[in-house]
């Protein structure tokens, strides 16, 4: 019956023909109304997949690209590729915060541990490799690492999403993919900074201590820290940098807990103590504001997970010594991709600004600490 | 039976050849349009104009936000070093080379033979690159 009434309604011409649209529209209504949630559910995880495919691929591009930096330096005829693979998935635990205090030093302690793993990894599948090829070795690897997370987040939410078809499990993930699509690019970028020794956005700080450094004879003073003595019309300067050109952060909270100790046991230096301490980091810039800007301001301008930061302060809060901040504004993507040429051009900024800064806030013959923070990848003293 | 990368684009291949289906619909409508109108008869060309105009704009709407999603970016940044000479300032720019660093010695320079220093090393900005 339904077929027939279908059929003369068919048989009707132009009215039969506005018919099927009014059928079609009522139709479309009770398709949205019961899987209107589905349908947009679908196609979120369509394109959930389609970013799942992309990570993958760069996941084991950065894993090629691994296993090709590593086995240039690796023992001839050893397969780094198993180990790398287990490496991937190489996990760091942080303290527990139940109870806070004394977490710093728990803090500390993990970390050097996670990187003394790192490096003893690098040096069983790389013994060919010099100290600075090592450093830019646990770069690729810390990257690859990186991309690898990212795949295993994506693609967690992806499955667990297509397993329960819940709008709200995949809706976490898919609003947050076009920045964790770019994270992924740029990670993709610095994999190629770090296997070739390129200077990274997040050398910035690095770049204004060295420009200040060069020239002068430098010494470690800390754990992958570089100091030199410099003068800047009749001041004291104890620049610090990681120590480049491989890619390294260094411990510049133990440097400058060093220095500050090292002035104060030299009555000779500035009398005893350091004036001010002034630091340059690369630090996120907001959307609309030019990459390679710079300002300035106080406090311990440094990234990580923090142990650095509480040293200096809490150094610099024993001796009273103020903490100066220069910043070089740069995108979260560009931080770890290749160093463009307005950050390049805005290291020049910054040095005049960290030398206006000392000449305003020091007298002759006083101490100042400078502290050029971040990744020193392709960056020398 | 599919490998990943087709079960991603079998999605955008159904949907381009369901938009090929409704662009003939719509173009047939048009047409059918046209020839009320040659008839006088207003309404219904009207009607179909319509029609043929919706399935004609959802169609073009559809495939484009399709193509914008299947579009993968693979930009390729060009890494230059500058070297500059410390005793008469010339300077060059050439591709960066696998082993250069900032503050690297490299070679003499060329007007005065004195060794010439890399300065800065960066990557050459996206718009910039295709300007020149």
């Amino acid at each position: 019956m339904i077929v027939n009434s279908f059929l003369a309604v068919l048989g009707q011409g132009t009215d039969a023909l506005g018919s099927i649209i009014q059928i079609i529209y009522l139709l479309s209504f009770v398709f949205f109304m019961f899987y209107g949630q589905k349908f947009q559910t679908w196609m979120m995880i369509r394109e959930i997949e389609g970013a799942v495919v992309k990570l993958r691929i760069l996941r084991d591009e950065a894993k090629k690209s691994a296993v090709t930096a590593i086995q240039e330096f690796s023992t001839k005829g050893m397969d780094p590729t198993p180990r790398i693979e287990h490496f991937l998935e190489y996990f760091t635990i942080m303290p527990s915060s139940l109870d806070p205090t004394g977490i710093v030093p728990k803090l500390d302690h993990v970390m050097d541990v996670h990187e003394k793993r790192f490096k003893s990894e690098i040096a069983l599948m790389a013994p060919s490799a010099n100290e600075v090829q090592q450093n830019d070795l646990e770069g690729v690897l810390e990257v690859a690492i990186g991309l690898n997370q990212i795949y295993r987040i994506v693609n967690h939410f992806f499955l667990t999403g297509k397993k329960t078809m819940s709008l709200y499990v995949i809706m976490q993930i898919q609003m947050q993919l076009p920045q964790i699509m770019q994270i992924a690019q740029s990670y993709n970028a610095a994999l190629k900074a770090f296997a070739e020794g390129q200077p990274i956005g997040d050398g910035a700080g690095p770049l204004v201590a060295s420009k200040l450094m060069y020239g002068h004879p430098s010494r470690e003073v800390a754990k992958d820290v570089m100091a030199a003595d410099v003068e800047l019309d009749g001041r004291k300067l104890i620049v610090i940098k990681a120590k480049g050109p491989g890619a390294t952060v260094g411990k510049p909270g133990k440097a400058v807990e060093k220095i500050v100790e090292e002035v104060q046991n030299n009555p000779d230096l500035g009398g005893g103590n350091v004036a001010i301490i002034v630091m340059i980091d690369a630090a996120s810039k907001y959307e609309g504001e030019k990459s390679g800007e710079t300002s300035e301001g106080v406090g311990a301008v440094i990234g990580g997970i923090g142990v650095e930061q509480f040293e200096i302060e809490a150094v610099a809060t024993k001796f009273d010594i103020p903490v100066h901040g220069v910043i070089v504004k740069e995108s979260i993507e560009e931080s770890v991709a290749p160093m463009t040429k307005s950050i390049s051009d805005g290291t020049e900024v910054a040095l005049a600004r960290v030398k206006r800064i000392i000449l305003e806030n020091t007298k002759e013959n006083d101490v100042v600490i400078v502290a050029g923070i971040g990744n020193t990848s392709g960056i020398a003293q | 039976m599919f490998g990943a990368k087709t079960r991603v684009l079998l999605p955008l291949i159904i949907l381009l050849i369901v938009a090929g289906g409704m662009l003939s619909i719509s173009v047939y409508y048009l047409f059918s349009a046209w020839m009320a109108f040659q008839r006088n008869d207003i309404s219904t060309a009207m009607y179909y104009s319509v029609i043929g105009g919706a399935g004609i704009a959802i169609t073009f709407y559809t495939t484009f936000i399709a193509r914008k999603r299947s579009i993968i970016k693979k930009e390729t940044q060009s890494i230059v070093t500058t070297t500059q000479c410390s005793n008469c300032g010339y300077k060059t720019v050439k591709k960066f080379s696998k082993g250069d660093y900032v503050f690297k010695t490299g070679a003499n320079c060329e007007k005065c033979n004195q060794p010439m220093l890399i300065t800065s090393i960066f990557a050459e900005e996206p718009n910039k690159q295709s300007k020149q």
